[in-house]
């Protein structure tokens, strides 16, 4: 229950029936699997450039070439919830309403109005400034993305710095577009404003947090 | 040879043993039970409903009972219990215009439609220790005449008489109206708007509030409160089901409201008017309600264009400090053990003083042992 | 230690580590905004919890938020898993979420600790989390939190420089001892929690992931891994640890932050290790060293 829910009827843009015979499973033991995915997504943002893989967690997921990546699901049934508007890239409607139906979360066609994103297809993604960066006194408002790739290793090896990272890190993203790294060097010089990532390939991710530097090796 | 202090949980558990002993007392002496604070102490349960917000009066009484009277410590028992309750969802808002008045007063009338009721009140007694109460046993059936009378006939607001000729002004509900704060659920957060200000203050320490609203009377503030009206009795509380689609009555709690009449304020494009503080509280709390008004009034001088010339005006220093739950913790976390940081001053200190030349008086007397070890600390 | 404190019950009737799912969603969020942007506090819906405001609650909903079956949990004060706070919080974890504990810091995952580092060093695989009274490091200096806000996003600390600055004026050093404030990733200015400044230097470039929560003030911060930790000086007056002439009288430490207790009535002195755990290992290795190397390994 939130306090508009008195006079907003809709749950915003999705607000069709779930279809209860289509709908996905979401966590076998709700406690203990949102403990474990929110703690692999703690060491990846702590640590960024390290895999972290959550492939147990939902163990009946059919994890077809369109359906929505493993990580990426397990990720947002275990921190979504009514309170965070979330923006699907494209129009996934079993992503969808597994999330309303299993956290309550809220869907948005907003990008600016996005607690978290799912993009399925990185190259016509938005640009990353169509998200909410946060502000000065409240960094925190940012959105995070957790963005589909090919591979969490196979892409052209960057260098990666920061915190979180003892020396430097070599990570190999695939499937990212060009002009993601350029955006992304764009909003550096607007820290603590900035975007939180999360690239997944299946049941793996890789943290980005805003802190990051990335340069070419 | 020293040994580590251990047995920290049998000494906990001890504690625990020796607090139920005082707590039940002499055992010759019949068990007070929550049914008798419940029903004979009920202004103590008002208060710790109000700031335990919880309105639930057998749980407070029972906390009050747990907590051995200290009400402080029986509001933490109901807030901590609160923390565990599954959220339902959000009444309607309550129509205290409509309620079953045991007392209702105005201090600004003489006379107003419905009339002004006394009620049950400490007002007019004399403050003489009486006791006769000290003879127990008093089971009687209740004299018929003294039961509450709830008044027939309606009783409007006395502001919205005043409202009709604009000499006042009025929160008014607009249909873009943000949905209030949630000080259960959220951080406090500046700027605050009224409503949130307002459920702080409902929640804030009786004491505290009191206090300020004192002193706004006393020229901490531009104040010049008439208390506008004072009403007390039972509203109904409401909840719209999804189901349904139209609100059931779930209940009745009594309540306690002040509306402050306060201080005209105009501009250049809005003619001059009185201004208006509120306060609300659960059960019968008049001093809560209406401090709470002096200070809801005296938090609104930013919006009013006054000069925040006092602390009773200052949204941080009112707000950050009205939750005693937060205060109590906090003062009374002095007794945790802070051994450590002490050491470190105690370090610096006798190093500032050895090195700095404070020679005025000499340092306690040591014994050989220690002189030696200072004489190795000097730098 | 055996899994469960020998004759405490899982609490029934609450749900894993206390608080309920919606409240940890919302503090895990917190927890990782807070990581992406190291040292700054972010604000969260902070509960009344079983223990008071000032007693450990932004520690306690911190360690709960995180806390799963399989971790270990260690919990001091003071350096000491033994005081009576400790105590408590530990029975109170044992109690509703039945995780394994422990007094050893080499075997724990987890480590809530209130006013010190443990001197034996973190790994890769631990996350210490500090019980914070005042995150705001600002806060003696300029009370109002709005103001504090405004400094913060700017990262105009000149505040305090001028205190310190004024300090060595008065007193010919820095007069904090404890609390020292440190500045982290080169940006934000945050308090390390009422440590002694003899600890500040184990925060920089820790592998083990510190999370810091405050519950009566309702924020946390994070400090990542590997993460720059500067304590605040001046170069002609460079940060210094406290140090001491003495040696631990029960394990001879030279390296490690001392107790000074008074042990008679004529005023006799005993400095002895304030991390118990640390102490004992030591003193378990001086009396059988070879044990002490399998124990190691």
């Amino acid at each position: 229950m939130q306090p508009g829910d008195r006079f907003n009827s809709a749950h915003g843009p999705h607000s069709e029936q779930i279809d209860m015979a289509l709908l996905m499973p979401g966590f076998g033991d709700v406690v203990h699997d949102s403990q474990r995915v929110f703690r692999a997504l703690l060491d990846a943002l702590a640590r960024p450039g390290r895999i972290v893989s959550v492939e147990s967690l939902l163990p009946g997921y059919q994890a077809d070439a369109n359906g929505a990546a493993l990580a990426a699901f397990a990720s947002l049934l275990a921190l979504a919830d009514y309170s965070t508007p979330v923006f699907v890239q494209r129009d996934d409607r079993a992503l969808a309403d597994a999330l309303r139906f299993h956290a309550g979360a809220t869907l948005t066609r907003d990008c600016a109005q996005a607690t978290f994103a799912y993009v399925h297809d990185a190259a016509s993604m938005p640009p990353l400034d169509a998200f909410s960066l946060g502000e000065p006194e409240a960094p925190e408002n940012a959105a995070t993305l957790f963005i589909r790739v090919d591979s969490l290793t196979d892409g052209a090896p960057l260098t990666w710095q920061g915190p979180g990272i003892r020396d430097a890190s070599t990570v190999g993203i695939a499937g990212l577009p060009g002009k993601f790294w350029d955006e992304r060097a764009a909003l550096a010089s607007r820290f603590p404003c900035g975007i939180d990532c999360y690239f997944v390939a299946g049941g793996s991710l890789v943290g980005l947090p805003r802190t990051t530097r990335v340069e070419n090796s | 040879m020293y040994v580590a202090v251990k047995g920290g949980e049998r000494a906990i558990e001890r504690s625990w043993d020796l607090l139920a002993e005082k707590r039940r007392g002499d055992r010759a002496v019949a068990e007070l039970t929550v049914a008798q604070i419940r029903e004979q102490l009920r202004l103590a349960v008002a208060r710790v409903m109000t700031e335990g917000s919880v309105y639930d009066e057998e749980l407070a009484a029972l906390a009050i009972k747990q907590a051995a009277g200290d009400l402080v410590e029986a509001i933490f028992l109901l807030r901590a219990y609160r923390t565990t309750l599954p959220r339902f969802g959000y009444t309607l808002p309550i129509d205290t215009e409509a309620m079953h008045a045991e007392r209702r007063i105005s201090a600004a009338f003489k006379d107003i439609p419905g009339g002004q009721m006394l009620g049950g009140t400490y007002d007019y007694t004399q403050r003489l220790l009486d006791f006769t109460l000290l003879a127990e046993g008093g089971t009687g059936a209740g004299d018929e005449d003294t039961a509450p009378a709830t008044h027939a006939e309606p009783m409007p607001r006395v502001l919205a008489m005043l409202d009709r000729e604009g000499l006042i002004e009025q929160e008014r509900a607009r249909p873009d109206a943000p949905e209030p704060g949630d000080l259960s659920r959220e951080p406090l957060t500046f700027p605050v708007d009224r409503a949130t200000r307002l459920q702080n203050l409902a929640r804030g320490d009786e004491g505290f509030l009191l206090s300020i609203g004192y002193a706004t009377q006393r020229g901490y503030a531009h104040s010049h409160p008439f208390a506008g009206e004072i009403r007390n009795g039972e509203v109904a509380v409401e909840l719209e089901l999804d189901e349904l689609g139209f609100a059931v009555e779930i209940g009745d709690i009594e309540v306690t409201e002040c509306q402050m009449i306060n201080q005209f304020a105009g501009s250049g494009e809005v003619p001059p008017a009185f201004t208006q503080g509120y306060g609300l509280a659960f059960g019968h709390s008049e001093r809560k309600a209406m401090a709470m008004a002096l200070v809801d009034r005296a938090l609104r001088a930013q919006e009013l264009g006054e000069t925040i010339a006092s602390p009773t005006q200052d949204a941080e220093f009112v707000l950050y400090h009205s939750d005693n739950v937060e205060a109590s913790g906090f003062v009374q976390h002095l007794k945790l053990p802070h051994y450590v940081d002490f050491q470190s001053e105690l370090e610096l200190l006798r190093r500032l003083r050895t090195s700095g030349g404070v020679a005025s008086r000499p340092a306690p007397a040591l014994a050989a042992e220690e002189e030696q070890e200072v004489a190795h600390e000097r730098p | 230690m055996s899994a469960r404190e020998a004759g405490t019950e899982l609490a029934e009737g609450y749900n894993f580590a206390y608080l309920d799912e919606q409240t940890k969603r919302m503090i895990r969020r917190a927890l990782l905004k807070a990581v992406a942007v190291p040292g700054h506090q972010v604000p969260f819906a902070s509960r009344e919890m079983p223990l008071p405001y000032g007693w450990g609650t932004g520690g306690l909903q911190v360690t709960s938020a995180i806390i799963g079956r399989s971790d270990t949990l260690k919990v001091i004060d003071q350096g000491s898993d033994e005081t009576t706070n400790a105590v408590n919080i530990r029975r109170f974890f044992a109690r509703t979420a039945g995780v394994a504990t422990t007094t050893r810091t080499a075997d724990a995952s987890i480590v809530q600790t209130r006013h010190r580092i443990p001197e034996t060093p973190l790994t890769e695989a631990q996350i210490l989390v500090y019980q914070v009274p005042m995150p705001e490091p600002l806060y003696r200096l300029e009370p109002r939190v709005t103001e504090c806000r405004k400094l913060h996003a700017l990262a105009d600390y000149g505040l305090i420089n001028v205190k310190y600055y004024e300090d060595i004026v008065q007193h010919g050093s820095i007069a904090t001892t404890y609390d020292y404030p440190v500045l982290v990733n080169d940006r934000y200015l945050t308090s390390p929690s009422p440590i002694p400044k003899f600890d500040n230097p184990k925060m920089h470039m820790n592998p083990a992931l510190q999370l810091f929560g405050a519950g009566r003030e309702r924020r946390i911060y994070a400090i990542p891994p590997y993460t720059k930790v500067k304590s605040l000086d001046f170069e002609d007056h460079p940060f210094s640890v406290q140090r001491w002439e003495h040696q631990c009288a029960l394990c001879g430490s030279r390296e490690s932050f001392l107790d000074e207790m008074i042990v008679d009535d004529a005023g006799s002195r005993m400095f002895v290790c304030s991390d118990s755990d640390y102490c004992s290992s030591r003193r378990a290795a001086q009396d059988a060293p070879g044990d002490a190397a399998k124990e190691a390994a």
